[in-house]
This record gives C-alpha cells, sequence and structure tokens, in this order.
C-alpha cells in the first residue's frame, strides 16, 4: 500500500491543504521546526486508524491537534493499494466512521481499510511503521522491563504480557497455592470442616432424641407406681394420726367417770356460793374501815371551826387599806420625781434670762410675749431681702458690661490703626482688572493670528513643493543619478542572492535569503527617496492653477502679518511672536496678583474702622444702663428702712438680721412656755404625798405600827405593813368560816357508814343458812365438793365429743371407742413412725424421677427446638459454593497463564528470529561490520548483540547513536517480516536519523532507500543534509531520486 | 363430590439452599432457613382452608442427607393439625426419605397412612367405594426397579390415586430412581398419578388417568425458578378430575439478565437493574425473592466492571435498596458474562500477539495435545490431598475445559489489552 496524497480539511495549523502526489518510492519532507510535520505525521496516523474521543479514556498529554485554522477537523488519504486499487479515505474527529471510496466513486464498506492496512493495529502501525526521533531512542523504551518485549509491544500487542502473567500468578495464588496455607481455599475450607464438624454433633442429637424419649416412658411408668404406693400409705397414716389424736380423750373420759362415782351428791346449793361469800366477807371490812375514818375526821374540824383571830378589827378599815394599796407605787413615784422635777426648774429660769439678755436690755418676758411672729411679717422680710439682692445683681451685670465694652473698643481702635499702616505702606498697582483683561484678549487674538500665519505658510510651501516636482521633465541631478544606479545594483544581486539560495540550496541557502532580502530592501529604499530637484520643470498646464492658490495664499500671509504687527501696539510689543506673547502674558499675572493684594488692603481698612464706631455706641448705652440699676437700688433701700421704723427696729438692720431676730424671739417664747408648765407639774406631786400620809397616818396609830409622817420611807413602810396585816387577819376569818360548813358534812356522813356496815352484816348470815351451812368454814367445804363434780362432768362430756368427731358418730364413734378399746399408745405410735418412713421413701423417689423427667423434657425441648444446623447447612453449601468459585476462577487464571505460555513460546518461536535475522542483517549494514549478529535468546526476553571480536552486548551498553540504529534495525527487522504476510504499508519516519554520523547515516538511509522498494518511505526532516543523504544514498543504490517537498 | 385432596411433593423440609455463595443478611437467612417450613405451614392451612379431604404427599419429605428432627417433628405437627381438623394425610417415602433412613421415634396421627414399601390400597373415606389411594415407598434410596408396573390393574370400582415416587419416561435431568414410562401408568387403571421426584411442575397427562408432578413447594437453588407450590384436586361424581395450580413457596427464585451494550456508566446499568429488581418484585405476587443477575453483551462498560470490587459494589448497591424491603428481593450474586467491546474475528487475522493468543485457543479446542497442556496443573488443585474431597466433583471435563479457556482467552486479552481505540 502506497499514500498517494493527503487532503487536510482542518488539522492542527492545516486547513484544506493538499499534498502529492507522491510518485516515488521516497519521498522526503522538508521544512523548518514548526512547519507542521510532526502534525502531518500524526494527520496520516489518525485518519487511517481512528481519532481518540474526548469520552474515550486518552493518554495524558495527548494532543487533539483541534483545526486551528480552520475547516472540519480531519481530512482524507487516497492510497494506492497492493493489488493496484485506488482507495480514498475520508476521516473526521467526533466519532464518525471512516468513509471509503473507490477511484470511481463507488462507497467499499468499512472493513476493507484493516485488509488494506495489512490488519494491523494502530500499535503496530505507530510503533513499527511511524515513529519520531523521540519514538526511536526514547530512553523510556530502554528502561522498561525488557527491550525484547518492548520492541515487540511497539508492534506486537504484547507490551502488557509481563503485567498480565504477574496479575494472573498474583490473582492465582491469591486463591490457591500448591504447599501454601495463606489462600482462599484453604480459609473457606477451614471454615467448611467448622461448619461440618458442627453438623456431625446435630446428627447424633437425632439418636439422643430416641434415646430419651424412651426414657422418658421409663421415668414417668415408674413415677405412676410409685405416686399410686403413696397414696395408699397415705391413708394409714392418716388412721394412725387419727388413733394417737383420740387416745388422750379416750383416757380422760375413762378416768372422769370413775371419779364421778366416787363423789356425794349435794343439792340446791347456791350458785356461785364461795364467790358470793367472799364477795360478802370484803364488803363488810370495807364498811368498818370507812366509819372509822369518818369518825377521826368530825373531831379535827371541830377544833377548827371554835379557833380565836388577833387584830380581827382591821377589817372595818378595809377601804382606807385599799387606797393604801392602790397609791403605794404611785406615793413612790412621786417622793422619787419631786426633787429632779425641782432642780429642772432652776434650769429653765437660767436659760429665759439668758435669752432675754441675748435679744437686748429693752427686751422682758413681756416684750417677749407681744413680738409680731405672724406669716405675713415673715414673707414681707423675704420680699424685701429678694428685692434688695435683685437690684443689687442687677447693677453688678450693667457695670460688667460696661467694662467689656471699653474693652472691646479698645481692641477695634488698635486694629484700625494697623490696618491704616499697612495700607498706608501698600504699593498702587498700575493697572486695573478691566485692562488686564482687555490685554490678555489682545495676546489670544494674537496667538491665533500666529496659527493662521504657519498654516498658511504651509500651505504655500506645499504649494511651491508641487510646482517644482512639475517641473521634472527636465534632465536629472547627478546626485539622485548615482542613487538610482545604487538601487538597481543592490536589485540586482539582491535577486541573483535569493536564486542562487532558492536553487542550491543548503549551506549557501541562509546566506542567499538574507543577503539577497538585504539587497532588494536597499534598492527599495533608493528608488524612493530620490528627492526632486524645483523649478527645472518645464510649464505644464496642470501648474497654472496651482501657481493662483499659491498666490492666493501669499496675499493672505501679508495680510495676516500686518494685522498681527497693528495688535502688537497696544501690548507694546514691537514684534509680535510666540516667545513675546508668553512673556506679555507673565507680565499681566503678575500685575493681576499686584491688584489682588491692593484690594485685599483697602477693604481690610475700611472693614475695622466699621467695628471702632460699632464699638463706641455699644459704651455708651451700657453707661446709661449702669446709672438705671444704681437708681433702682437706692429706691428699694428707702422702703425698707422705713418698715424697720415702723417696728422699732434699727434702721441698720437687713432683711437677714430681721430674719435671725425673729428666731431669737421664737426660742424665747419656747422657754417662757416650758418653765410655766414645770411648775404646775410640781405643785401636783406635792399634793399627792400629802394625800396619802393623810390616810396612812391614823391607820398606823391604831394597829401600833411605827409612823413618822416626814420621813417617807417610814410612811411606806407603815403602809406595806398595815396592808400585809389586812390581809392575814382576812385570811384567818375565812378559814374558821370553811371549817364550821366541813363539821356539819363529816357528821352526817358518820350517820351513813353506820348503817351500811349494818346491812351487810345481814346478808352474810343468811347465804350461809341458805347453803345448808353453820358457819363459814362449812359452807366452804360444800362449796369445794359441788365445784369437783361440776369439773368431772364437764371433762366427761368434752372428751366423749371429741372422739365423736374424729369418728363420727353412731357405728364409727362405738368401732372407734373399740379400736382404741384393743390397743395402747405405744403401738399406736409405732405404727404411725413406720408408714411415715414409708412416705418419706416414695416422696424421694418421686423427687428423684420428677427431677429425672424434667431434664429429659427440658433436653427434648432443646433438641427440638434446635435450628442452629439449619444455619450450618445453609453456610455448608454456601461455602462449598464459594470454594467451587475460587476453584474456577484459579482454574480460569491457570488455563489463561498456560494459553499465554504457549502462545508466547509459539510466538517466538516462528516471529522473532525472522525479525531478529532481518534486523541482524541492517544493523550488520548500517554498522559497517562493526556488529555483525542480533538475537534474543529463546525463553528470555532480551536483545543482544555481538560485535565483530564477539563481545555481547546488552543495549543499554551501547552508545545512543549505535542504540538508536538498533532499534530501527529491528523496525526493518519487524517491516520486512510483516510484509511477507501481508500487505506492505508505508514506513513513515520524523528526524530518525539525526543523531548518526555522516556514515551510518548514509548507510540507514541505504537501507531507507533499499526497504523503499518494498515499502513506500516518508521522511520528514528540518535538516536539509538529510534530503541530500538520501538523495546521495539513492544515487549509491541506483534508485530513483527520492522526491522533494518542501513544507512551511 | 368423590374427594377433594391437596397433592403436594418433594418438600424436602429444613433443607438447605444451595448455590448461594455470598452471606445474606440476617433477616434474608432467617427467610431462608425457614421457607420450606414456611411452605408447608401454608400447604397445611391451604388444606385447612379449603377443607380438602386429604393431604397427599408424593415422597422426599425431608433429605436424608440432612437428616433433621426439627424437619420431621415439624412434619409431624402439620399432620396432627390436620387431623385436629379432620383431614386425613397420606405420605410415601422417595430417594431421600427412603424407609431404611433414619428416623426419629414420632407419633404420627391415626388419621396418617404411611406406605410400606409393598403396594398398598387404603380407603379414603368409610365407604370404600368412594376413594382409594394406593402407594409405596421406597425401600432405600437408591431404588431403580419400576414400581408402577409392579402395582398391577386396580380395582375399577372406587376412583384410584396412585402415591408414588418416580422418575417417568426417564427425565435425563433427575436421577433414573423407580423409573416408569407413561404407558405403565396408563396400563395400571388409577385415575390420578400423584407423582414426586421432579422438582418441576408437570402435567404428564391431563385425563385418563391424570398424571402430575406437582413440582416442589418451595425452590432451593438458582434454578428452581418462579412460583412453586402444589396441586389441589377435585374429583367430581363422575370421576372427572378438576387441579389448580397454588404456588406455597415463600421465597422466590429468579434470575435476570442484562445486556450492557447500551449502557455507558455504571450508573444507567445500575438504573437498569434497580428497574429489573422492581419488575421482578412486582411479579413475585407478594413473595420475597433470590435472585442471580447475569450480564451480557459486549460494551465499554465491561472494562468498568472488571475493576476490583466493582462487581461487589454493584451487588452492595441493590440490595442496599431492595433487600432491606418486605418483603425483600436479595440479589444472591452477579455474574459477569458481559466482554469488552472486542471484534475477535478481526483480531484474529492480525499480526500481533494478540491474534497468537486467540489463535492458541482456538487451536486448543481441536488440538487434545494441546487443550490438556493448557489444562495442566489444574489437578494441583482439584485433586490437591487437602481439598480434593471438595473440589474433585467439579474438576472440569473436557467440555468444561474448553468453556473454561473462552473465559481464560477473555482474561488474557483483557490483561494485554493496550491503550487504544478498538
Amino acid at each position: 500500500m502506497k499514500i498517494l496524497s493527503l487532503h487536510i480539511d482542518g488539522f492542527g495549523r492545516f486547513s484544506d491543504r493538499a499534498l502529492g502526489p507522491f510518485q516515488r518510492p521516497v519521498t522526503v519532507f522538508l521544512g523548518p521546526n514548526e512547519a507542521g510535520k510532526s502534525t502531518l505525521l500524526e494527520f496520516v496516523r489518525r485518519v487511517l486508524f481512528g481519532f481518540r474521543t474526548a469520552r474515550g479514556r486518552t493518554p495524558s498529554g495527548y494532543n487533539y491537534y483541534p483545526p486551528l485554522a480552520g475547516g472540519r477537523h480531519g481530512g482524507s488519504i487516497t492510497i494506492f493499494g497492493d493489488g493496484g486499487e485506488v482507495v480514498n479515505v475520508r476521516r473526521y474527529s467526533g466519532g464518525g466512521t471512516v468513509g471509503l471510496t473507490a477511484e470511481s466513486g463507488t462507497l467499499l464498506p468499512d472493513v476493507e481499510l484493516p485488509r488494506l492496512l495489512g490488519y494491523h493495529s494502530r500499535d503496530v502501525f505507530q510503533k513499527v511503521f511511524t515513529f519520531t526521533l523521540d519514538e526511536l531512542h526514547s530512553e523510556k523504551l530502554l528502561s522498561d522491563d525488557s527491550v525484547n518485549s518492548q520492541i515487540y509491544s511497539a508492534g506486537m500487542g504484547a507490551s502488557k504480557l509481563p503485567d498480565a502473567r504477574k496479575a494472573l500468578y498474583n490473582g492465582k495464588t491469591r486463591l490457591f497455592l500448591k504447599g501454601g496455607n495463606k489462600h482462599a481455599i484453604h480459609d473457606t475450607a477451614g471454615a467448611f470442616d467448622r461448619v461440618e464438624s458442627s453438623l456431625r454433633d446435630v446428627e447424633s442429637l437425632a439418636a439422643e432424641y430416641g434415646r430419651m424419649t424412651d426414657e422418658l416412658e421409663n421415668v414417668e411408668t415408674n413415677l405412676q407406681e410409685v405416686s399410686r404406693s403413696r397414696h395408699s400409705r397415705r391413708k394409714q397414716l392418716d388412721h394412725q394420726r387419727l388413733l394417737r389424736n383420740a387416745w388422750d380423750d379416750w383416757n380422760g373420759l375413762n378416768q372422769a367417770e370413775v371419779q364421778l362415782a366416787e363423789l356425794p351428791a349435794i343439792d340446791d346449793f347456791p350458785v356461785n356460793g364461795v364467790s358470793r361469800l367472799e364477795k360478802l366477807e370484803e364488803r363488810i371490812g370495807t364498811a368498818q374501815k370507812e366509819y372509822d375514818s369518818v369518825d377521826e375526821e368530825v373531831g379535827e374540824v371541830k377544833a377548827r371551826a371554835e379557833a380565836a383571830v388577833e387584830q380581827e378589827a382591821i377589817l372595818s378599815h378595809s377601804s382606807h387599806i385599799r387606797k393604801l394599796e392602790r397609791g403605794r407605787t404611785s406615793f413612790d413615784n412621786s417622793v422619787r420625781d419631786l426633787p429632779k422635777r425641782e432642780s429642772e426648774l432652776l434650769d429653765h429660769d437660767k436659760s429665759l434670762t439668758a435669752a432675754l439678755k441675748d435679744l437686748g436690755p429693752d427686751w422682758d418676758e413681756a416684750r417677749l410675749e407681744n413680738f409680731d411672729l405672724s406669716l405675713s411679717v415673715r414673707e414681707e422680710i423675704l420680699r424685701y431681702q429678694e428685692r434688695l439682692q435683685e437690684a443689687s445683681e442687677a447693677l453688678k451685670r450693667s457695670e460688667a458690661a460696661l467694662d467689656q465694652d471699653g474693652k472691646a473698643l479698645k481692641e477695634a481702635e488698635e486694629a484700625e490703626n494697623k490696618a491704616d499702616r499697612d495700607f498706608g505702606t501698600s504699593v498702587k498697582p498700575d493697572l486695573d482688572s478691566n485692562q488686564i483683561r482687555q490685554q490678555r484678549d489682545l495676546i489670544r487674538r494674537a496667538n491665533s493670528r500666529l496659527d493662521n500665519i504657519s498654516r498658511v505658510n504651509q500651505r504655500v510651501y506645499d504649494l511651491q513643493s508641487q510646482l517644482d516636482s512639475l517641473k521634472s521633465a527636465v534632465p536629472p541631478a547627478r546626485g539622485p543619478g548615482g542613487s538610482r544606479m545604487a538601487a538597481t545594483v543592490s536589485l540586482v544581486v539582491g535577486i541573483a542572492l535569493l536564486l542562487a539560495g532558492g536553487l542550491l540550496g543548503g549551506p549557501v541557502l541562509p546566506v542567499g535569503i538574507i543577503g539577497g532580502a538585504a539587497l532588494v530592501g536597499i534598492a527599495a529604499y533608493l528608488f524612493a527617496s530620490g528627492p526632486s530637484s524645483p523649478g527645472a520643470a518645464a510649464e505644464s498646464p496642470l501648474a497654472v492653477p496651482i501657481r493662483e492658490s499659491l498666490r492666493k495664499a501669499e496675499t493672505e500671509l501679508k495680510d495676516l502679518q500686518s494685522a498681527l504687527e497693528e495688535e502688537a501696539v497696544p501690548l507694546g510689543l514691537e514684534t509680535i511672536d510666540e516667545l513675546s506673547l508668553i512673556t506679555a502674558d507673565g507680565a499681566l499675572d503678575e500685575e493681576q496678583t499686584r491688584v489682588y493684594e491692593w484690594t485685599r488692603l483697602s477693604d481690610n481698612l475700611d472693614g475695622m474702622k466699621r467695628r471702632t464706631r460699632q464699638r463706641k455706641s455699644q459704651k455708651e448705652k451700657s453707661m446709661e444702663a449702669v446709672k438705671e440699676a444704681e437708681a433702682q437700688l437706692e429706691a428699694v433701700q428707702r422702703e425698707w428702712r422705713q418698715w424697720l421704723a415702723d417696728r422699732g427696729l434699727r434702721e441698720t438692720f437687713s432683711p437677714q438680721t430681721v430674719g435671725e431676730l425673729r428666731g431669737k424671739v421664737e426660742l424665747g417664747l419656747i422657754q417662757l412656755r416650758d418653765r410655766r408648765s414645770l411648775r404646775q407639774r410640781i405643785a401636783a406631786i406635792q399634793k399627792d404625798i400629802h394625800d396619802y400620809v393623810a390616810i396612812a397616818a391614823p391607820l398606823a396609830s391604831n394597829f401600833g405600827v411605827p409612823f413618822d409622817r416626814n420621813d417617807s420611807s417610814t410612811v411606806a413602810a407603815a403602809a406595806d405593813r398595815l396592808i400585809e396585816m389586812h390581809t392575814e387577819v382576812g385570811q384567818r376569818v375565812r378559814d374558821r368560816t370553811d371549817a364550821k360548813a366541813d363539821l356539819r358534812k363529816a357528821k352526817h356522813q358518820l350517820k351513813a357508814r353506820a348503817s351500811e356496815l349494818r346491812k351487810a352484816r345481814e346478808e352474810m348470815k343468811g347465804l350461809i343458812q341458805s347453803g345448808g351451812a353453820s358457819d363459814v368454814e362449812d359452807f366452804r367445804k360444800r362449796a369445794e365438793t359441788v365445784c369437783r363434780r361440776t369439773d368431772l362432768e364437764e371433762k366427761r362430756r368434752g372428751a366423749l365429743g371429741r372422739l365423736q368427731g374424729l369418728s363420727g358418730p353412731g357405728e364409727p364413734l362405738k368401732a372407734l371407742k373399740k379400736q382404741l378399746g384393743g390397743t395402747d399408745i405405744q403401738d399406736i405410735r409405732d405404727k404411725e413412725r413406720l408408714v411415715e418412713e414409708e412416705i418419706e421413701k416414695a416422696d424421694a423417689r418421686i423427687s428423684e424421677l420428677s427431677t429425672k423427667q424434667g431434664s429429659i423434657q427440658t433436653e427434648l425441648k432443646r433438641l427440638v427446638g434446635e435450628e442452629e444446623s439449619s444455619t450450618w447447612r445453609l453456610d455448608r453449601h454456601r461455602l462449598l459454593e464459594e470454594m467451587r468459585g475460587h476453584a474456577r476462577e484459579w482454574a480460569v487464571r491457570t488455563i489463561a497463564e498456560n494459553l499465554l505460555k504457549e502462545a508466547q513460546g509459539k510466538f517466538e518461536k516462528e516471529r522473532q528470529p525472522g525479525v531478529v535475522r532481518h534486523a541482524e542483517s541492517f544493523f550488520n549494514d548500517i554498522t559497517e561490520g562493526r556488529y555483525q549478529t542480533v538475537f534474543s535468546p529463546l525463553g528470555s526476553s532480551e536483545i543482544q548483540v555481538t560485535d565483530s571480536s564477539g563481545i555481547s552486548k546488552q543495549p543499554n551498553q551501547l552508545s545512543r547513536g549505535t542504540r538508536e540504529q538498533l532499534f530501527l534495525s529491528l523496525r526493518f527487522g519487524l517491516v520486512r517480516e510483516l510484509g511477507q504476510r501481508s500487505e506492505r504499508i508505508p514506513v513513515i519516519v520524523d528526524e530518525a536519523l539525526v543523531n548518526f554520523d555522516p556514515d551510518r547515516g548514509l548507510r540507514a538511509a541505504r537501507a531507507f532507500v533499499e526497504l523503499s522498494q518494498t515499502n513506500q518511505v516518508l521522511v520528514f526532516t528540518c535538516h536539509p543534509t538529510i534530503v541530500e543523504i538520501f538523495q546521495n544514498a539513492a544515487a549509491q543504490s541506483g534508485a530513483q531520486d527520492p522526491e522533494v517537498v518542501p513544507m512551511g | 363430590m368423590r374427594i377433594r385432596f391437596v397433592h403436594a411433593a418433594d418438600l424436602h423440609l429444613d433443607s438447605p439452599f444451595t448455590g448461594l455463595r455470598a452471606a445474606a443478611p440476617e433477616h434474608v437467612a432467617n427467610g431462608l432457613y425457614s421457607a420450606t417450613f414456611d411452605a408447608y405451614e401454608n400447604i397445611i392451612n391451604l388444606c385447612i382452608s379449603e377443607e380438602v379431604d386429604a393431604l397427599l404427599v408424593a415422597g422426599d419429605v425431608y433429605d436424608g442427607a440432612d437428616r433433621s428432627l426439627r424437619a420431621q417433628l415439624k412434619f409431624v405437627e402439620g399432620l396432627n393439625k390436620l387431623d385436629t381438623q379432620g383431614i386425613r394425610s397420606f405420605v410415601c417415602h422417595g430417594n431421600h426419605d427412603p424407609l431404611d433412613g433414619w428416623q426419629a421415634r414420632l407419633d404420627y396421627p391415626q388419621s396418617c397412612r404411611r406406605f410400606g414399601t409393598e403396594w398398598e390400597a387404603v380407603p379414603v373415606f368409610e365407604n370404600p367405594n368412594r376413594a382409594v389411594i394406593h402407594g409405596i415407598s421406597y425401600p432405600k434410596r437408591e431404588f431403580t426397579e419400576n414400581l408402577a408396573r409392579r402395582l398391577g390393574r386396580v380395582d375399577p370400582g372406587p376412583f384410584s390415586i396412585g402415591l408414588l415416587h418416580a422418575n417417568v419416561s426417564n427425565d435425563p435431568n433427575h436421577a433414573a430412581y423407580a423409573p416408569c414410562s407413561l404407558e405403565d401408568l396408563a396400563t395400571s387403571g388409577i385415575d390420578y398419578w400423584a407423582l414426586g421426584h421432579v422438582h418441576t411442575r408437570q402435567v404428564l397427562s391431563e385425563r385418563e388417568p391424570t398424571v402430575v408432578y406437582p413440582g416442589n413447594p418451595q425452590g432451593r437453588h438458582p434454578n428452581e425458578t418462579g412460583a412453586r407450590g402444589v396441586n389441589l384436586v377435585e374429583v367430581d361424581d363422575g370421576g372427572n378430575v378438576h387441579s389448580t395450580f397454588h404456588p406455597m413457596a415463600t421465597v422466590r427464585w429468579e434470575t435476570l439478565q442484562v445486556d450492557i451494550a447500551p449502557f455507558e456508566t455504571e450508573q444507567e446499568l445500575l438504573d437498569a437493574l434497580h428497574e429489573g429488581m422492581q419488575g421482578l418484585l412486582d411479579s413475585t405476587d407478594g413473595r420475597s425473592a433470590v435472585v442471580r443477575v447475569t450480564l451480557t453483551g459486549r460494551g465499554e462498560l465491561n472494562r468498568t466492571l472488571r475493576r476490583p470490587n466493582a462487581i461487589d459494589d454493584l451487588v452492595e448497591e441493590i440490595n442496599g435498596e431492595w433487600a432491606e424491603r418486605s418483603p425483600f428481593v436479595w440479589c444472591e450474586r452477579i455474574e459477569d458474562a458481559s466482554a469488552s467491546p472486542f471484534d475477535r474475528e478481526a483480531r484474529l487475522k492480525g499480526s500481533d500477539f494478540v491474534a497468537e493468543v486467540l489463535r492458541t485457543a482456538d487451536r486448543a479446542k481441536t488440538d487434545p495435545e494441546l487443550l490438556a497442556r493448557i489444562g495442566a496443573g489444574l489437578s494441583d488443585l482439584y485433586q490437591h490431598h487437602r481439598f480434593r474431597r471438595y473440589l474433585s466433583m467439579f474438576a472440569p471435563n473436557e467440555e468444561e475445559l474448553a468453556a473454561l479457556v473462552d473465559e481464560a482467552e477473555a482474561m488474557a486479552v483483557d490483561l494485554l489489552a493496550e491503550d487504544d481505540d478498538r
């Protein structure tokens, strides 16, 4: 297959670019760096083998070569198949499929493309048939696991083989490793065994269940028998216990009957005779004791009722004694209080005297009491006080304002003097503002005039130039003629150099291009810059209107200049130009500043004068206000003095002084009143003491109590004694009255006790007679006999009742009596013990059997309820399935490993030697016999070479260039080998020979030329020498010259 | 009406589910442990609610290999329940529960009749002319005598039912126990053959005689999919048989195949799987389901799926959504039978190493010697002294080996694949 031509619709820097047709076996694309050679190589790869989609996985750094210059991303390649068919292959990015069109225009099915491409994969095409310098010598290539593997992978789809084998092995050993015990199958088998073991345990449970049910049946039968036996023993025991319980009653019954027969019968004995007798005896004893006690009491009370009382007469003075008693505490208080009050009175007298003295010599108690202290007077005083204060303050304020105005006036006068001095010393400007403004307008106008003059001047100059050029028909002057000559020479030499560079190429090319371009440039400049010579031109019809315009312009210029000169006069300038205008403008700026300063000082002086006038007027107003305030104060003071005279007070008193006097009068009045009330209180106390002594004195005399009316302590003691005496005599008289009443009651009681005693003695006599007894002793004996009989009869009845309760009435009772009659208690007890022992044994047996029954039932329940085995059975199957899964996966991996091994063996055996043989031949040629053999030991993944001295080397022991030559040879070998069984497809290389020395480069190029006999060769390079090398190689091989396609 | 009965078979009580590789979450596992019992309980309840005259069980009540006391006790418990409702029960034993197998000492109810190793005819009702059940049990597990032929010709008077565990017409999918032909059954004079042994429901003959395998009432294997249950049979006075199938299983086994070709992302696949799960749940009539998913077809997604844990993650995702529900759908595993988008035919014509691998795999299928070489070393595992007792039965035969070679080839090619646009 050959590539005939390319059409790039849009790819990288190319847009709508066609290349080809390529007719020769070797085509060299020559272009500088960035001319798009690598882009073109990638274009071929992608159109033939497809674009990667953005969505699919792409290697990092993958270049999409988007259509930067426009066009649809992709294009077409026209190829020429080995079978002679011409097919156009179109492909665009974006997931579109490939389109194949035959020369006739008919569409071909897609599957034709793999055939045309020799069924080679993209990898094979990229790594074996198309490669760049980088891909050829890549250090990565060498540092990979093995060169051999890399070389094969470059085209054989086995680059991942070592990884694949490793992955298979790892995956396999994770599942199972012979001799190992850390793998999944081992673990699963372990788990399986454990489940099996658990299940075996469960299986034994079933047999256990049968055994247990048998045992349960036995236990239940035994239990029934023992229970029956126990039941009958229990009945026996109950009967023996009945006999034992009846025995005591049976005995009691017999004894009671014997004893009753022995006792005499007594009829009609009083009921409860003995207790009644005892009660009567007790009653008689009690009545006697009470009688004796009352008799003694009568004697005692009688003595009290008849006793005499001393000083009984005091009771007739009870009313006076009570007065003494009531006034007793008050008397003590009065006696104690009197001296204190008298002392207080003395103090009051002194204070009052001092207060009067303080008011003045003309003050006595009468004046004090008559002084007017009413509220209205007080308010009047306050009012005068306020008015006087207000008038005084108003005067002070007026005086202060006057002072302030005086100072202000002084300040204003000083400021006015200063402004006057400043203005007097200032310089008056020459111009005023209006004049300055007019001069500025003149300068602006002159400037504008100058611009117009300049513009018209330019026009005059331009028109003059046009006229000059029209005069060019006249032969040129010598100078410009020389320039033209030089330009022409430069142009000719430059073009010659360019042509030489283009035609000769190689080392001449840059010199030709740069030199030629420079000379052509110089020529162009010289042509353009030749000056025209004015005045030498013959009058042309075209010159007439120009000359007219020139004349008009010159007139205008003159007008403008004369106008400008006129305008210079008011500005005081002799001539007007830009500089003089700028100077005049600057002088105006300075004059303006002087005007501003003079005006400011003048305004300031006026202002100051105005201020002084205002301040003077203000000061005069203030002086009048002071006078008015003084008159006001005088009027109020006059009024006040009159008020004081009206009240007999000194004129010098101020309202405050009068206020203070008024306070002193109030104080004196209070003291006067306090002394009066104290005197009244002392008189009252003295009267109380006198009255009390008057009551106590006669009583003390009557009842012999010591008394001194002048000694208040004896008065108090006498009063206390009289009160005490009165109380004691009263109590004793009351006691005697009470004793008389008690004596009457005691006598009556003594009579009642005697009657009771008599009655009890009579009842006792009656009782003894009713019991048929002669005396108390006899009565007691008869009563004991009756009591004994009653007890025995009760005992007999009780025993009989209980026996009947045990047996039931009638015949059973008789039978019981008979049984009891025929046995004894010891026999009964022996039999009972025996039966009890038998029952105990039965109970123990029942308990034992029940326990056993319970545990068997529990065990059976456990067996029945066992559910874990279900889980285990599920687990067993699951684990088996898991193991099976592991085994299957292991088997697949093992088979995959074997499959790879088989394929690899065959592949290496059938393919590799051919590849290596071809590679060896190429490598030998390129190195001119320096390296004679290339080989790959079977079963290894290495490539080795042997040099002429027989020394073997690994590729990494070779120099870079030699290593590249080895890889190139290996690729040649692969191309040759692959070409033998399928379509021969083009070899495309990008700068593959640059690292080779000239000899080896030439030999390698010869190898390419040789290869081009079977496979089209496309070479991309930026080195013209490479073109040369290929040309030489073709010439040496007698092959067709390579076609050179310039790019860039 | 002559008789109304339920025909069940192959209860396999308490026998475990097989083929599961993953451990089920607890509530699912509980459902699986009790599934055979739950199905049996459903049968008992059906008998009671339908007020049938008898329950017929045609063998394999439980598995001899997994002899479980619990299974036997539960079985009798169910029969006792029927007895209290006045429903009789008739049981014959098959290869999984032959009479020589271990049996717990149990008290079967009076109304239950378990057939011995010789044909017996037992009237169902007091009136012996209404219906008679002829039954026979296997004396031992591997019993290959034609029992149908041994029955001979029965009394044509009453409606006769044959209760037998047998392989009719040598179904190659089942063990050839008590083999017989449809002809043998037809000539016996039996009106309804209540058969057991084949786990998939089959009606071998609609009438004269009616010959039915009801199938097992609870599927226990990924291959035992769909609804499973019993036959409710009514025989009218004219001797006409009317039978209806009643599903009994509490957990169904289902399979789901999904072609990955249309999907570009895992999410799209996951969406399709969710849709599939919903479809299954809609079709199970309110029952839970255990599902085995198989991914098929060729597609880019295959590469993603072959990432470590990718399939496990999918299973987890699915079960996170569906296994926690009630009724649940538990995805027991996802089998990835999908392949990468790989044009094998084109690659086979290539010159690279992959082509050589493909050619070697192809040659192995026709070259026994090469196949033996490729399969060499498998005995290291399958015949390993420690593991052969679990694995020797799974050792691949020649045919399976060829299938494994296909899988191995896919694995190898995938591992060799380079980053390009195929």
